[in-house]
């Protein structure tokens, strides 16, 4: 609670502090901040990999995005935001929660109520219909069902709003199946569905890479009016620095992160395994 | 219970979307089912048959010997017999104030095959088999002249007879009579038996008498020679009662008697005799068939077994191509043990409907078919619901279905945790 208070009194939706990963070290237990993620290091001894990040820290309302070459540890960052991941050392701050001391299923339900998350492509569950999907994560939080009316006809009123809002009317495109969508139009349902429910932090990976120049204006356009509406955090990763002038903050992520190595992709899942029970 | 239903929900709609590799685990299960089933089926079916192939009678006498043999020789018409009844023990059993009626049978000819057995007319009234049938006629009636006789219905099927024919009883038992013939005392057919899906349908039926009047002459063993031949019509005029009998089916007045009165036939000072009691004795026949049944379940089990073993390997084989669906699923909020539980439903769910397919099917196809295999075979499958046994039988693979989910949902459990929302590959 007091983390929380401390958050928000701060405005941090995310703050990293102090953190150092290896992995022969034991996993510290820095003091209580409010949002951020500290020094963030991930070692892969095997492969030579290390990640370090001394400070990093979003607030709340930001639209950020973070630059950087392929392999230069977006994913992973994305990861230890979202609670896939967990280094070794150091505090990850999430809306106050530090994530290093949660359980897996604390992760994952924190996740699923306070993250909503935009895939670089192939975001959909191909078999559900458009409105299936854009209801999923209300499925799995009680708090973000609960935020949009608990019954039935609100949730799918409230889909059916933020479909409309992203130029996906329900009426032409609610009982399509999410596997005959173009590019475009599923990065739209997906965005979708990060909203419902309004979560906190929006995280997209590289959502507007799948596509051309015009569609990914139009894309951000929704994109940035939604996230106006909620008022959500929106977190964008992006090698792509062309489109870094509509966001309130670019961040290099070179100029966060210390990194030796290629990203330590079998490191976190050793250590995510490690975690898992 | 709204996750429970979401996981089952997923997985069907998982499922419709590979409906062609879903239908064909499903198919390979249902025929396991129906393997499994319909072995199940049949063997009850044959060990009922075989049970009862002979009912309403309560005890049956031979001459001394083990019960199994007197079984089989009087009852299944296999082997011979060791030695004969007197006819003065069978008036002795008969005249028992606890016996309520004797059928003695007299086995030694045959014709073309087929047992040829001495009865008397009391064996139509009240020889009964399964569940307490009389025999019945599809034509004509008993014998009632001295040269008639009754056919099972293989008999009359497999040699083209039908009533008025006549037939020549050979002697001896054995598909070869080497010549020896009672043909100058031809048989008139004058009934023909319903199929029954017993030994009764590959008998050729005369009365005691019969018998007696067709080996006039043949004391010695041989054919009669000389003035030892003796005609049809001079026979007639003959003594013909029995000499002996080979077996006799007692019924008696109540079953309380029973042990008394096999304990007096066994007992019986005039000469050495066995008195069984048939469902005693069939149930030792039976036994030594039990390897064979053991045999067929493990078959059938070892199909249920690998038709489980590749609906594992489908699973796990779209296991890879499942890695994006399960990280978008992660994305939502679920939890790796909901993954766990989504390929767990799965398993579960073709494991219940190739169970239901296979199940339904077995009974469908024994409305229709047990008819026609009773008519081609003789043996008679009842139709009846299913038993413990067979909810048992589903249990055991639904439980099988579960196990074979097991390995898949733990592997989508790890991959859910090694990948958490970014495909490694």
């Amino acid at each position: 609670m007091n983390n929380e208070k401390n958050s928000t009194e701060q405005g941090f939706a995310v703050r990293m502090t102090d953190v150092d990963f290896g992995w022969t070290q034991k996993r510290a237990r820095p003091k209580t901040v409010a949002a951020q993620t500290s020094n963030y290091q991930v070692q892969n001894p095997n492969e030579g990999f290390r990640f370090q990040i001394p400070s990093f820290e979003v607030k709340k309302g930001e639209r950020l995005i973070l630059v950087g070459p392929s392999g230069s540890g977006k994913s992973t960052l994305l990861g230890l935001i979202c609670g896939t991941l967990v280094p070794q050392a150091g505090r990850v701050e999430v809306l106050g929660e530090d994530l290093t001391q949660l359980r897996s299923a604390a992760r994952d339900k924190f996740r699923g109520q306070h993250v909503g998350i935009i895939f670089q492509q192939l975001n959909l569950v191909p078999y559900l219909s458009v409105i299936e999907n854009v209801l999923l994560p209300l499925q799995f939080s009680p708090a973000r069902m609960k935020a949009v009316g608990k019954n039935a006809a609100a949730c799918r009123s409230s889909a059916a709003d933020i479909l409309d809002a992203l130029d996906m009317p329900v009426e032409q495109f609610g009982s399509q199946k999410a596997g005959t969508l173009s590019i475009g139009q599923q990065q739209r349902v997906a965005a979708a569905r990060a909203f419902i429910g309004s979560p906190e932090i929006i995280i997209a990976d590289e959502p507007t890479s799948a596509l051309d120049r015009s569609r990914q204006v139009s894309f951000l356009e929704h994109l940035f009016e939604q996230q106006r509406q909620t008022d959500a955090t929106l977190l964008m990763v992006s090698h792509d620095e062309t489109i870094a002038e509509h966001f309130d903050r670019v961040v290099q992520l070179g100029d966060i992160c210390d990194m030796a190595g290629s990203e330590g992709n079998d490191l976190s899942l050793k250590h995510n395994n490690s975690e898992a029970g | 219970m709204n996750l429970l239903s979401l996981t089952f929900r997923l997985t069907w709609q998982s499922l419709m979307n590979r409906k062609g590799t879903a239908l064909l685990t499903v198919l390979s299960i249902a025929l396991s089912v129906i393997l499994l089933l319909g072995v199940e089926k049949v063997r009850i079916g044959a060990k009922t048959a075989f049970l009862n192939t002979i009912s309403g009678t309560d005890v049956v006498v031979g001459a001394r010997a083990g019960a199994v043999q007197l079984l089989l020789y009087s009852v299944f018409r296999m082997g011979d017999a060791t030695a004969n009844i007197s006819w003065k023990s069978v008036k002795d059993i008969e005249k028992r104030a606890d016996v309520k009626w004797v059928v003695p049978i007299a086995l030694g000819d045959s014709h073309k095959g087929f047992r040829v057995m001495g009865t008397s007319a009391g064996y139509f009234k009240h020889f009964r088999y399964r569940r307490n049938l009389p025999l019945q006629f599809q034509s004509g009636k008993a014998f009632d002249d001295l040269y008639e006789a009754v056919l099972g219905a293989d008999v009359a099927k497999e040699l083209g007879y039908k009533l008025g024919d006549k037939i020549v009883v050979a002697h001896g038992a054995g598909r070869v009579s080497f010549g020896a013939t009672h043909k100058d005392k031809p048989f008139i057919v004058s009934g023909i038996l319903t199929q029954t899906g017993t030994p009764v349908d590959q008998t050729v039926h005369v009365s005691m008498e019969a018998i007696e009047a067709i080996h006039v002459g043949w004391e010695g063993g041989a054919a009669p020679r000389g003035d030892n031949i003796k005609s049809a019509d001079a026979v007639r005029q003959m003594n013909l009662e029995p000499k002996s009998a080979t077996a006799l089916f007692v019924k008696l007045k109540s079953r309380i008697a029973t042990f008394s009165f096999q304990r007096y036939v066994n007992n019986y000072r005039q000469e050495p005799l066995t008195a069984i009691l048939p469902g005693v004795a069939f149930g030792q026949l039976w036994s030594i068939l039990s390897s064979v049944e053991i045999a067929l379940l493990v078959i059938s089990v070892m199909v249920v077994f690998t038709a489980f073993l590749g609906m594992m390997i489908s699973i796990l084989a779209s296991l890879n191509e499942r890695r994006r669906e399960i990280a978008i699923l992660r994305s939502v909020g679920a939890r790796p043990v909901h993954i766990f539980n989504l390929f767990l439903a799965e398993a579960l769910l073709l494991s219940f409907a190739g169970l239901m397919i296979g199940f339904g099917t077995v009974y469908f196809l024994m409305i229709f078919a047990t008819p026609l295999i009773e008519q081609a075979t003789g043996l008679f499958i009842e139709l009846t619901y299913p038993d413990v046994r067979e909810f048992g039988l589903l249990l055991f693979i639904l439980s099988g279905g579960f196990l074979a989910g097991l390995l898949p949902a733990f592997r989508a459990y790890k991959t859910s945790l090694a990948d958490g929302l970014i495909i490694r590959t």
